[in-house]
């Protein structure tokens, strides 16, 4: 229903004009400003890229550690943290391998939309 | 500054320095860490022990500076205290407890040349001399901070000792209690910490840590380091603490593979170290003070982005430094997970 472009097309021309137009006339001391606000584009654009289906499958992996299956995002990442924090997925447990994988995952995805640059390291 | 600040500045350096006159010429706000602010200070001095053309940088509190740093007097001490060691700082000249002079407490050190912008010193092949007498020279400076013992003279007994679990438990129940307070879970980093207390050395060596020793918190000049910065966040604690942080893999500066704060080898800065501490440092246990370098990292990234998110500092910088915390995470399962 709504107008096209949307959020991601938008911030995507924005950040063109940015880095392309205004940036080359801008004076030195104002580079940096520039650059972070074009960052700060990359990173909402690709915060609007993520489809929904992966956070989702990752969240489900994770909920499938904590022992009631807690509902809500914020509950399965207490959980979890309270779980890691007792000792109860250390080394030596049974899910630790899949808890490490778990987070491994998280950690990735997340770093996808902050930073992906340090996926290919 | 304002009139009225720099008149009542004016007034009591003239004071400090026990001058005839002292006029302020030039003050320039330089740019500084997120908890204070620095003004360079171009002073003239008639009569008394400082007469002539002097340059100064004073340094005070941001009017939000964070409680967990050190005041103004208490940095004063610690560099006095640096100094007397034989670590190269700038000189500490006059304190003012006084907070009517310029709105908060300050001190005035003498100015240094040098660069320290981070990105600039990890480019340069020849800064301090080059970059393998330039990470000896930083490994020779941190031996003479770490040569500061408790108990120390009374000057630095604001300094809070580490409790019987030692050092290392102390910082992961700290890093424990900020991620509490923090507004959302934090499952990775909480590994980090449950690895860092399965794996916690025993308490060795106590010694003054510096706690922010990195490239960014030196000033370089091409001949050699002329200025130890930053001392907010000093304590005491074990010496791999300090060394761990400056070769963390996250304060390179993007030259990940000079191991030393993005300089020269690591090898050279433990060299210098050695020689001048005459002590040898257990290079595997520096891997664990890596990793709690780096959970450090992480939280000090959330506590700046929520300045932002909480609404009471809205700066662009603060929200982007949080997006700094998934590559820290992944650098913690890296170096926590066997593959």
């Amino acid at each position: 229903m709504r107008e096209q472009p949307g959020y991601a097309g938008l911030l995507a021309a924005a950040r063109n004009v940015l880095l392309e137009t205004l940036l080359p006339h801008l004076p030195q001391s104002r580079r940096y400003d520039a650059l972070m606000v074009a960052n700060a584009m990359a990173i909402a654009m690709r915060d609007a890229a993520i489809p929904p289906s992966d956070e989702a499958e990752i969240l489900d992996r994770l909920r499938g550690l904590t022992p009631d299956r807690a509902e809500s995002e914020r509950a399965v990442l207490a959980v979890l943290s309270l779980m890691v924090r007792d000792g109860r997925l250390d080394p030596g447990t049974d899910r630790h391998g899949e808890a490490m994988d778990g987070l491994r995952d998280l950690a990735r995805f997340r770093a996808a939309i902050s930073n992906p640059k340090v996926l290919g390291r | 500054m304002d009139d009225g600040q720099r008149a009542r500045l004016t007034r009591w350096l003239a004071n400090a320095t026990m001058a005839a006159s002292l006029t302020i010429g030039a003050s320039k706000r330089l740019s500084g860490g997120a908890i204070q602010q620095n003004w360079a200070l171009d002073v003239s001095v008639l009569g008394g022990a400082f007469a002539g053309a002097q340059h100064w940088v004073l340094r005070t509190d941001n009017p939000s500076a964070v409680s967990v740093s050190h005041s103004r007097m208490e940095e004063f001490a610690l560099l006095r205290a640096a100094s007397t060691a034989g670590v190269t700082v700038p000189e500490a000249l006059f304190e003012c407890r006084d907070a009517t002079v310029i709105g908060h407490p300050f001190f005035v050190m003498r100015r240094v040349d040098g660069i320290t912008q981070g990105f600039r010193v990890v480019k340069s092949d020849t800064l301090g001399g080059g970059r393998e007498a330039l990470a000896t020279s930083l490994g020779q400076e941190l031996a003479r901070i770490h040569s500061i013992r408790p108990p120390s003279s009374s000057a630095l007994s604001f300094l809070t000792p580490p409790s019987a679990a030692g050092p290392a438990n102390d910082l992961i129940a700290f890093y424990r209690s900020r991620l509490d307070a923090g507004r959302m879970p934090r499952p990775i980093l909480e590994w980090g910490l449950r690895w860092l207390e399965l794996n916690a050395p025993p308490t060795g060596d106590i010694v003054l840590c510096h706690r922010d020793f990195r490239t960014g918190n030196f000033l370089v000049t091409e001949e050699k380091v002329t200025g130890i910065l930053d001392w907010e966040f000093a304590g005491w604690g074990d010496p791999l603490e300090d060394i761990g942080w400056f070769c963390a893999p996250c304060w390179r500066f993007g030259n990940v593979n000079m191991e030393a704060g993005g300089t020269g080898s690591r090898e050279a800065f433990y060299r210098g170290y050695e020689a001048e501490s005459g002590r040898v440092i257990d290079r595997a246990r520096v891997a664990y003070w890596e990793v709690m370098a780096t959970v450090r990292w992480a939280i000090i990234a959330i506590d700046q982005a929520e300045r932002h998110i909480s609404g009471a500092e809205a700066n662009l910088e603060l929200a982007l430094t949080g997006h700094i915390v998934p590559e820290l995470e992944m650098n913690v399962l890296a170096m926590t997970v066997a593959a």
